[in-house]
């Protein structure tokens, strides 16, 4: 996707009016369905959301495909439930911490893989989840191993306490990762991911740019991962596994990758999916990888892309 | 002294194992630089494909393993054609356009075969003893295999007209379509090449290993490391690495505990690019 | 513009929030207003242990309905897919308990998954019988805090003491006292279900004046056995106890059967499945593992059971199966003789229940853990012999056939 087009004082209020309007969706959606089960449902939606988004940032700007967003998850999901169940610190305190120490993560994960690009890079990430996911498992008696950790305190005590809570926490993570998109940070990414070797030459300092990038991707990864481990009231390894990051991946393609709005799309819609199809049996999972890999096939820019391009061509403009 | 022995001969079969595996993967993404996470889902598809031939149809072993190796060459060139020709350019498409697939194969095995592991049968029953270890005679056999298969390959590059130009687009793509070769046709021929090299890894595997619909990552995940380990495009760095892994794996098992030979290759990755960023014998960079 | 219309809505959002934060929650329903009575079973839908839970419930919940249902009541069975994880558990639960509003739960394979799901019992007041998992954490927090945790119930036969016991009860008397092997091998997986059974076992072997000649833990993820073996075959082991479950264990056997390194039989979970001869294409020829049901007079009603769940599925039943069955058979008892599903009825007819099920005649459970009581289950080590077959070799008492050593093991 071009930058061209997308900086314009017009588009960028007519997109922070759709957000406004989704933020607005999001809010009042429980006076519609109060089911508890749909609100559970949603609040998967809210947690994959931020985890697609915040690698979005990562991935979808310098184009360097990362492998390993579960490590983020994975370990302020652990580190926030064991902060809990030690220490018996709640998730006012569990979620930033937790946030904090995926950031950390972010940082060793960003120092290693400075000057790696491509598939170099996919491994290194890739390598850091799957260690961590054998650390949980072999050192079973902090972490749980394939048990994980359970009996961690209720993120809220109701259904619809985790669908706000998680719902605000949502919106605050797209709004800011959206405007950054849209600040000169993001556009910077964007030229690092173009050419490196031209923005180093104009002088930007590119290891710093893509650092803070880790941090931020995996500051809300993290926030996300101790947000779920609360609301699930357990963690798992699964949370570190390489599936987790593989779904994070595809949700983030189908809706449109380097974006940020895309991958909002593309959570709701393969979450809400999976679940709509249970009554497919054991079919579920083969129609639903199917539709994933027609999606991608027929839509390789994502959903985004022909969703914007259908409204343009009904309101009748080209610009 | 036996310990060292035991290693020497299970390492350099496990070795020869995970060669074959690897050796396609990176011959595809030499010649058409791309990433092909479905690699693993044809080392299934062959093993998959070869059980359905003997078991279902009631073919003769190696005729449906042959049937089978070339029924896989043409899922991967109908990939290659309709999956990945029209954004080949754009990695993270091809990347993830690949694994979608993988996933899928993985689900359509699961409703077709269900979640019971088929045994594929082996080509040769019986085992014999090599410095005191009782090795099976498909372990040896799949040795000379990976052997084959690597000579074949190297041979068909070199030699013939159709080898020519695969080298010549892997070396330098502009020259080759100067020279009137049709890249596009190469990489779906390179395509089908890939895939049967891991269909016939698949078909002599999976009777050592297993045939489960969850096959497919194992592979992928070794492959990848040794790629990325040798260096990406290179088949000798293929060899080296995939002889390097074996022995490793071999070693830590015998020499500390079963538990940690599986950190190997994790601990290699991140080792060998942050000292050597291309691998050991890495020419491309991307 | 926007910034006002956001804070606008956020204000509106607060206000909706703070009117339904005090949201309905689940409450059992009236015996005699229901129509139906509706049992949920949760499982893998493609995992051998899931399938072998829902064929049991279904095979169950039909009979009771041809028997006439309770009182008159026709039983309704619905499906959970856990597909094996925690999320994908608490997701199939949640909808189980919350749209199809089933009344009571069984099921569940992996403790991690049952572990997940455990908190949000009380949070649902429903009762619920864990049929495939054998952490003892499960009932440990039933008896930590038995007000919170009261809904869940095990029937099913826990590792960490009991099927450590059980194996060592099994080393001791039959391969050293019947077969005279002296030398053992501990090949476990390491997994946390292992943890406290493979020391344990060392241990008590030891203490019995056993030599255990070689002790690894091995990750799960590996798929090359044969140094492990060749490595236990140097060691001059007699005996290799296996512990798997979640690890590759095909290819385990397979490197086994190569390298002839001695005798195998404890514990293999994938090998209590009657395809598992299939799947190693014979390899498992003379291994041993403990199941959980055989085709054996456990009870009288076992074989009949049996045979007609071979008939019905075409495959043999699994571990899961038998506690499954009975496990629904149970509940619907209860919910028969107390004519209720209020919870704390449930849960009082399940501590005093005493049920000649198909694999004890008098299944019951503790009050304090809800574990299965001791002594009310067997466990029969079943051996492949040739032909595909599974013979149980031991305890003698439901023998169907004798002990054959490996034909490549000379003593």
């Amino acid at each position: 996707m071009k930058p061209e087009g997308l900086f314009g004082p017009r588009v960028l209020y007519r997109r922070l009016l759709g957000l406004s309007i989704f933020s607005a969706v999001v809010l009042l959606v429980p006076v519609v369905f109060s089911d508890p089960y749909d609100l559970e449902l949603l609040f998967l939606c809210h947690y994959y959301v931020m985890l697609a988004c915040s690698w979005d940032l990562l991935t979808g700007f310098t184009g360097n495909v990362s492998f390993g967003h579960a490590f983020f998850v994975g370990g302020a999901g652990f580190a926030g439930a064991l902060l809990n169940l030690h220490l018996g610190w709640g998730p006012w305190l569990t979620l930033p911490i937790g946030g904090l120490i995926a950031a950390l993560c972010g940082l060793v994960v960003g120092s290693f893989t400075l000057r790696l690009r491509g598939p170099y890079f996919a491994a290194v990430t890739f390598c850091f989840a799957t260690l961590l996911y054998k650390l949980i498992m072999i050192r079973y008696e902090i972490f749980g191993g394939e048990e994980g950790l359970s009996g961690i305190d209720w993120l809220m005590e109701t259904s619809l306490g985790n669908y706000y809570f998680s719902g605000i926490l949502m919106l605050a993570a797209i709004l800011f990762l959206y405007l950054l998109s849209k600040s000169s940070f993001g556009l910077i990414l964007r030229s690092i991911g173009e050419n490196e070797v031209a923005s180093e030459g104009s002088g930007i300092n590119t290891t710093f740019y893509k650092i803070v990038a880790f941090m931020i991707s995996g500051f809300i990864a993290g926030v996300a991962g101790a947000m779920y481990g609360h609301a699930q009231m357990h963690v798992g390894p699964e949370m570190a596994h390489d599936s987790l990051s593989g779904l994070v991946i595809i949700m983030a393609v189908v809706g449109g990758m380097g974006s940020i709005i895309g991958p909002i799309i593309g959570a709701y819609l393969l979450t809400l999916a999976n679940e709509s199809l249970r009554f497919m049996g054991e079919f579920r999972l083969l129609i639903y990888s199917s539709a994933v890999v027609a999606i991608i096939l027929f839509a390789p820019k994502g959903l985004l892309d022909i969703i914007t391009r259908g409204f343009r061509r009904i309101v009748g403009q080209e610009k | 002294m036996t310990t060292f022995i035991h290693i020497l001969v299970l390492g350099a079969i496990w070795g020869a194992l995970y060669t074959l595996i690897a050796v396609g993967f990176t011959l595809i993404f030499g010649v058409a630089g791309i990433i092909n996470l479905a690699h693993g889902a044809f080392y299934m598809l062959g093993a998959y494909l070869a059980y359905t031939f003997m078991t279902l149809l009631k073919i003769n072993v190696p005729l449906s393993a042959l049937m089978a190796v070339l029924g896989t060459a043409g899922i991967g060139m109908l990939i290659d054609r309709y999956g990945i020709r029209f954004m080949r350019e754009t990695h993270v498409y091809v990347l993830i356009i690949t694994l979608a697939f993988a996933l899928f194969f993985q689900e359509l095995l699961y409703a077709v075969y269900g979640p019971h592991g088929k045994a594929v049968k082996s080509f040769v029953t019986g085992e014999m003893l090599l410095g005191g270890v009782h090795v099976s005679y498909q372990k040896i056999l799949t040795f000379f295999v990976a052997g084959i298969m690597v000579t074949l390959l190297w041979l068909f590059i070199k030699k013939t007209k159709t080898g020519k130009s695969i080298d010549a687009v892997a070396q330098n793509r502009e020259a080759a379509v100067l020279m009137g070769i049709q890249p596009e046709r190469i990489y779906v021929i390179t395509m089908g090449i890939s895939a049967a090299l891991a269909a016939v890894a698949g078909v002599f595997i999976a009777p050592i290993l297993e045939a489960v619909p969850t096959m497919w990552a194992f592979s992928l995940f070794k492959a990848f490391a040794i790629v990325i380990i040798g260096g990406l495009g290179s088949i000798q760095g293929a060899i080296i690495a995939g002889m390097l892994l074996g022995y490793s794996e071999t070693a830590v098992s015998v020499l500390i505990s079963a538990n940690y030979p599986d950190m190997v290759y994790l601990v290699a990755i991140i080792l060998v690019l942050v000292l050597r960023p291309r691998g050991l014998m890495g020419t491309r960079a991307h | 513009m926007s910034c006002k219309k956001i804070g606008f809505i956020t204000g509106l959002g607060i206000l909706v929030f703070a009117f339904m934060v005090t949201g309905s929650m689940a409450a059992n329903r009236d015996f005699d207003k229901a129509d139906t009575i509706r049992i949920g079973s949760l499982g893998p839908v493609l995992l051998v242990p899931g399938i072998g839970i829902h064929n049991a419930a279904k095979m169950a919940v039909e009979e009771i309905n041809a028997a006439g249902g309770i009182h008159g009541k026709k039983v309704e069975l619905f499906i959970g897919d856990t597909e094996g994880k925690p999320e994908k558990g608490i997701t199939a639960l949640k909808k189980l308990v919350l749209e199809d509003k089933v009344d009571v739960l069984v099921g569940c394979y992996s403790s991690g998954v049952a572990l997940a799901l455990q908190p949000y019992l009380p949070r649902y007041k429903i009762v619920y019988i864990a049929t495939g998992t054998a952490s003892i954490a499960l009932t440990n927090n039933v008896k930590k805090n038995y007000k919170k945790y009261k809904y869940f119930f095990r029937d099913m036969i826990n590792s960490d003491i009991r099927q450590q016991k059980w194996a060592a009860k099994f080393l001791k008397e039959f391969v050293n006292g019947q077969l005279g092997y002296t030398k053992f091998a501990i090949l476990a997986e390491n997994t946390k279900w292992v943890h406290k059974y493979a020391p344990n076992l060392r241990k008590d072997l030891e203490d019995a004046g056993l030599k255990v000649t070689f002790y690894e833990m091995f990750d799960i993820d590996i798929k090359d056995f044969s140094p492990t073996f060749v490595k236990i075959k140097s060691t001059g082991a007699q005996w290799i106890g296996q512990i798997v479950s979640h690890a590759a264990s095909i290819p385990l056997v397979k490197a086994w059967q190569d390298t002839k390194a001695a005798p195998m039989g404890l514990c293999n979970v994938a090998s209590m499945d009657s395809k598992f001869w299939e799947m190693t294409g014979g390899k498992c020829l003379g291994e041993i593992t403990y199941n959980f049901i055989a085709r054996a007079p456990l009870t009288d009603k076992t074989i009949p059971m049996w045979d007609k769940y071979v008939k019905k599925y075409g495959t043999n039943p699994v571990y899961t199966t038998g506690f499954t069955y009975d496990s629904v058979y149970m509940l619907t008892e209860i919910i028969k003789q107390k004519k209720s599903l209020k919870s704390d009825d449930i849960i009082n007819g399940l501590e005093n229940i005493s049920y000649y099920g198909v694999l004890h005649p008098q299944i019951g459970f503790d009050k304090k853990s809800h574990d299965l009581l001791k002594g009310r289950y067997v466990m029969p080590m079943v051996q492949w012999q040739a032909g595909a077959k599974q013979v149980v070799v031991w305890p003698d008492k439901f023998k169907t056939g004798n002990y054959v050593s490996p034909t490549w093991w000379k003593k």
